[in-house]
């Protein structure tokens, strides 16, 4: 059974950079997968994941997500994925309703599909009491929230979540990562996870890319990367990725 | 389709909301020309108005002080563009000249009687004039001046050439001033109808209303990279919203807003200037005609701030290009410095601004007493600047999210 996603030698190069952000970076990605990519700052985690949803276009290689091709059916590719970028993707000025409202009704949903689009996204994110807020006026935690319930106003197969716990207080994070388990385990949502918090990736992720400088260094469970118990030689997540990508500070 | 008028719809919704949220945004796009319109109504109504007693005000000294020298008086006094203002000396003549009291003086030397007898020979007045005085009004002050001379010299050769009685003189000097001649003005608008007198208010409105519709690329910019730099019109993009769809919804909001502004700007002309001392704004006998350049103006407008907004890379960057090609097109257009007063190239010129059309248009109503048809080419031509801004910051949009 091909993989959800299909990442094949896609390359990509942004003018006056000095090396390519992707430089041949090929991954399958499975159905009800929890799927981390890693990687330092720069490292190119979010131009992939820009290439995947069509957003940058690429400058070599393939991509087929859900089947689809994404030089013919992108279309079909985008309306199968949800995204939480890095930075809040909502109007700070609107209320919290207002936003999912307009995202909803902007990707065609009305009446009573929007309704419960609505409603399953507020109630996902525990938001319904806060729905009349304006977006600014929420916490760091709550704007997050808001971010992950926008991402699901469509019902995708895919979720993307760009780091999606950075400023957020304990609470709030082990909310959202139960949220994203519960998404995978009682919806079938392929997630693709970004974050700089490697405990967080240790216990959520099934299987994890690591790349540095435009490529994969590493890609597998934490099992096959780590082995039992540390028995390939790094302690944990945060040894293997410290030794792959070196410890020199980076931009 | 329904899907397509449902995305758009809800842009449109989210635009209005984000506008009127932007106290800030929206301050400066009513009470900046508004501010200006009544500035500028109240500053230049003595100016647009010769009509008016005072508009030039002089300095007087006379040390001949014998009949030929008060008759020069009283005619000078007839013209009602000078306010006279008397000195006593040379020395505080030129104090006060120097001091800017006043922009022009008139000095009559002992010996005016004999110095008309002999005229062409010696000058009858000497006139002072401030460097600072515009042209236009020295040549208007030597000309009533000139006209008050030619008046006392006609009533010398009547009387003491011609020997006609005193009384029977002064009915012909006063039959021959050009201060009292029986001059009628019409000013021809559209089909040669007689319109309004054109005053301070009908040029200034106009001007400064064009003006501030155009400033909507400032909330505009805002608008377009705040959704940039926020990550929402990525988020867009999933939705599978075209560049010309994205841009096309926000065109109602700021629609609606540049229709207020045309509305409150007319409005603080016709009722809000002569409550402070200005003259009225006559709004001309087209509703129709206002509408249809209104709703041009507005969509070239928006349209540029639309392309402003898109081309720039950061929120400064915008409002620096849009603020600068604002006044460009201002002052190329006859909104800062009046078509009239500008040397022909400069006038040719102007053509090539779209706030000229636009004033052209407006004028069209307001001061010609035009209708729709006499808007329509500088309608068309608005609309034409705005189709292409549009579709340019169409095809631009996805590269510069790139």
């Amino acid at each position: 059974m091909p993989a959800l996603i299909e990442i094949d030698g896609v390359v990509k190069r942004y003018r006056d950079a000095e090396g390519p952000a992707l430089d041949g970076v090929t991954l399958a990605i499975g159905e009800r997968l929890i799927y981390g990519l890693l990687g330092p700052n720069g490292a190119g985690k979010t131009t992939l994941i820009s290439v995947l949803l069509g957003l940058v276009r690429r400058d070599a290689g393939q991509v087929r997500i859900g089947g689809h091709d994404m030089d013919r059916e992108l279309p079909a590719i985008r309306a199968l994925c949800g995204l939480a970028p890095q930075d809040y993707g909502f109007y700070p000025t609107l209320t919290v309703e207002e936003n999912l409202r307009f995202y909803g009704a902007a990707g065609g949903l009305a009446g009573t599909a929007l309704a419960q689009a609505l409603a399953f996204a507020l109630d996902t994110a525990q938001l319904a009491e806060h729905r009349r807020k304006r977006a600014q006026a929420l916490s760091g935690g709550l704007k997050r929230r808001l971010n992950l319930a926008l991402a699901l106003l469509h019902s995708p197969k895919i979720l993307v979540l760009d780091e999606p716990t950075v400023g957020v207080d304990p609470q709030s994070r082990a909310f959202i990562l139960e949220v994203i388990r519960h998404l995978r385990d009682e919806r079938g949502i392929t997630v693709l996870y970004t974050s700089h918090y490697m405990d967080e990736v240790q216990q959520l992720c099934d299987r994890v890319a690591i790349l540095d400088y435009g490529r994969v260094l590493a890609e597998g469970t934490l099992r096959e990367l780590i082995g039992p118990s540390g028995q390939r030689g790094y302690r944990d997540l945060e040894d293997l990725f410290l030794q792959l990508t070196h410890r020199r500070l980076r931009d | 389709m329904a899907s397509g008028m449902r995305a758009f719809r809800a842009l449109a919704v989210k635009e209005l909301r984000l506008l009127l949220r932007d106290r800030h945004g929206l301050a400066v796009l009513f009470v900046m020309p508004a501010v200006f319109i009544l500035i500028m109504s109240l500053a230049l109504r003595d100016a647009m108005d010769l009509d008016r007693r005072g508009t030039l005000p002089y300095l007087l000294l006379d040390e001949d002080r014998g009949y030929f020298a008060l008759a020069l008086g009283d005619a000078l006094a007839l013209r009602p563009a000078l306010a006279r203002d008397d000195v006593a000396d040379e020395a505080t003549l030129l104090a006060r000249l120097r001091a800017g009291a006043a922009p022009f003086a008139l000095r009559i030397a002992p010996g005016l009687s004999q110095r008309i007898a002999a005229a062409g020979q010696a000058p009858l007045v000497q006139l002072y004039l401030s460097p600072t005085a515009p042209g236009q009004a020295r040549l208007l002050f030597a000309a009533e001046v000139r006209g008050a001379l030619a008046a006392v010299q006609a009533e010398y050769l009547l009387e003491d050439q011609m020997g006609v009685p005193h009384e029977e003189a002064l009915a012909l000097r006063a039959q021959t001033d050009p201060a009292r001649l029986n001059l009628t003005q019409t000013f021809v608008g559209a089909e040669a109808a007689a319109v309004a007198q054109p005053n301070a208010v009908q040029q200034s409105v106009p001007a400064w209303l064009v003006f501030a519709m155009f400033f909507v690329v400032l909330p505009l910019a805002t608008s377009v990279l705040t959704e940039r730099e926020q990550g929402t019109v990525q988020r867009l993009a999933l939705l599978n919203l075209g560049p010309a769809q994205l841009l096309a919804g926000k065109l109602p909001a700021y629609y609606l807003l540049n229709l207020l502004q045309f509305a409150l700007m007319l409005a603080v002309g016709a009722y809000l200037v002569p409550a402070l001392g200005g003259q009225p704004l006559a709004l001309g006998h087209s509703p129709l005609g206002l509408w249809l350049i209104a709703t041009a103006l507005s969509f070239a407008a928006i349209s540029f701030g639309l392309l402003v907004a898109v081309a720039a890379r950061s929120a400064v960057q915008a409002t620096t290009l849009g603020g600068v090609a604002n006044l460009l097109f201002g002052a190329i257009g006859g909104v800062m410095v009046p078509k009239l007063v500008m040397p022909p190239a400069m006038a040719a010129a102007s053509v090539l601004s779209p706030m000229s059309w636009a004033l052209e248009g407006c004028w069209d109503i307001l001061l010609r007493g035009g209708g729709v048809r006499d808007v329509l080419p500088e309608a068309a031509a608005l609309a034409a600047f705005g189709l292409v801004s549009f579709t340019i910051a169409a095809r631009l949009l996805p590269r510069t999210e790139a």
